[in-house]
């Protein structure tokens, strides 16, 4: 899965428009160019979390026309690599908006509001 | 009752050709029973002359594809095909067995006539009118007879054995052809990783998803997540824009929207064949 050309979109966004900390682009060691972001968000993410952590993000590119390439296994490669117990899909749009989802590994349960 | 197998019915619909059939069961012990093992089903029960709104309906209870194939698969159940051994039933019915059932309607009714006369009498007595019947109030006596209708035929019941059905051949064909007929086989193998999580699983078109899995009996929990069909594992994108729509309307009902992975090579899969993946609106962005 090719991530890169959508790596400084996300990054960007992260950084100037969600005002994350320390938000930097490490290349994955699975096979293909999987590219991942990590930051510090500027609060806690979710009431379940215990304290604020570092964050993984994975950009994805959402094409009209295109079907994309993220398949399970390799989600799956991540989540190993990474060693967490959640990555956050950077869902990048043509539109050049991003929008974010939790992935857990597993079933979960929901978050508490 | 518990213990033995509990007959399920396969109805085959209009479109006969597409369908391996809809899985129901009639009779209200084996839905009870059913209900412990953990397969709340859907009650489809109504009557055309009278439709109830879904929180009314009755037996028979209708089981989705997977659970009749679980329970079949497990032994705790076996199925039973075909309204061609019911017609063929009907068809040996004797027109001595009719007249006598017909005899004993007549019967039933004559009861209930006499019951009722008496009644009226007494009611007439005690405000002190003619006690003469009249002719409306003979229509109207006719018009309130009770008309029951049995859950089952007896004349039929005594014909039909349905333990015939419960043999291991017809059993694997009978599954095989439900199965040929899921859209999406891979269902069957997520149905059945939650089930052993113990999850209670129910048709999912509410929220957009193939299975509602609750954590314990759906009349006493909150369901948790919202199951999408299944992907296989190696080679089926995640659709992004499922994932955006799923997502949101996941939050908006608190149930996250959990996709499952079957790895392709597996084909007799156990639970390890199946990955799952539970993916929420991440509340900014």
């Amino acid at each position: 899965m090719n991530n890169s050309s959508i790596l400084d979109l996300v990054k960007t966004n992260l950084a100037q428009q969600q005002l994350w900390d320390s938000v930097e682009i490490l290349k994955l060691d699975v096979p293909g160019e999987c590219w991942v972001v990590s930051g510090m968000p500027p609060h806690k993410l979710s009431n379940d979390d215990k304290e604020l952590e570092r964050e993984w993000i994975l950009p994805v590119d959402l094409q009209q026309y295109r079907s994309g390439n993220l398949t399970l296994e390799i989600a799956d490669g991540v989540f190993t690599t990474l060693g967490c117990r959640r990555i956050v899909l950077g869902i990048a749009n043509d539109d050049g908006t991003v929008v974010y989802y939790f992935m857990y590994k597993g079933l979960h349960k929901p978050k508490k509001n | 009752m518990s213990g033995a197998k509990i007959p399920i019915n396969l109805i085959r619909g209009s479109d006969n050709e597409r369908c391996g059939g809809i899985a129901m069961v009639f009779n209200i012990d084996h839905i009870r029973e059913l209900r412990n093992l953990g397969f709340a089903g859907i009650l489809a029960g109504t009557l055309p002359s009278a439709a109830q709104q879904n929180a009314f309906l009755s037996v028979p209870l209708r089981l989705m594809a997977e659970e009749a194939l679980w329970l079949v698969e497990n032994g705790r159940a076996f199925f039973i095909a075909g309204s061609e051994v019911v017609i063929a039933a009907i068809q040996t019915l004797s027109l001595q067995e009719m007249k006598l059932a017909e005899r004993k309607l007549d019967n039933f009714f004559a009861e209930q006539r006499a019951f009722k006369q008496v009644r009226h009498q007494e009611k007439l007595q005690q405000l002190g009118l003619s006690s003469e019947m009249s002719r409306t109030s003979e229509s109207l006596l006719e018009s309130s007879l009770f008309v029951e209708t049995p859950n089952s035929s007896d004349l039929i019941a005594r014909r039909v054995k349905a333990n015939q059905f419960d043999c291991p051949e017809i059993q694997r064909a009978l599954c095989g052809q439900l199965r040929r007929n899921c859209k999406n086989p891979g269902d069957y193998y997520v149905y059945k990783a939650l089930k052993c999580d113990g999850y209670y699983l129910s048709p999912g078109a509410r929220f957009g998803g193939r299975f509602i899995a609750y954590p314990g009996d759906p009349l006493r929990y909150h369901s948790h997540m919202t199951v999408q069909p299944a992907l296989n594992y190696q080679n089926d994108p995640l659709d992004l824009l499922q994932v955006v729509s799923g997502g949101r309307l996941g939050t908006g009902v608190k149930k996250l929207w959990v996709v499952a992975g079957v790895r392709a090579q597996v084909e007799a899969a156990t639970e390890e064949a199946v990955s799952f993946f539970s993916i929420e609106w991440a509340g900014f962005g």
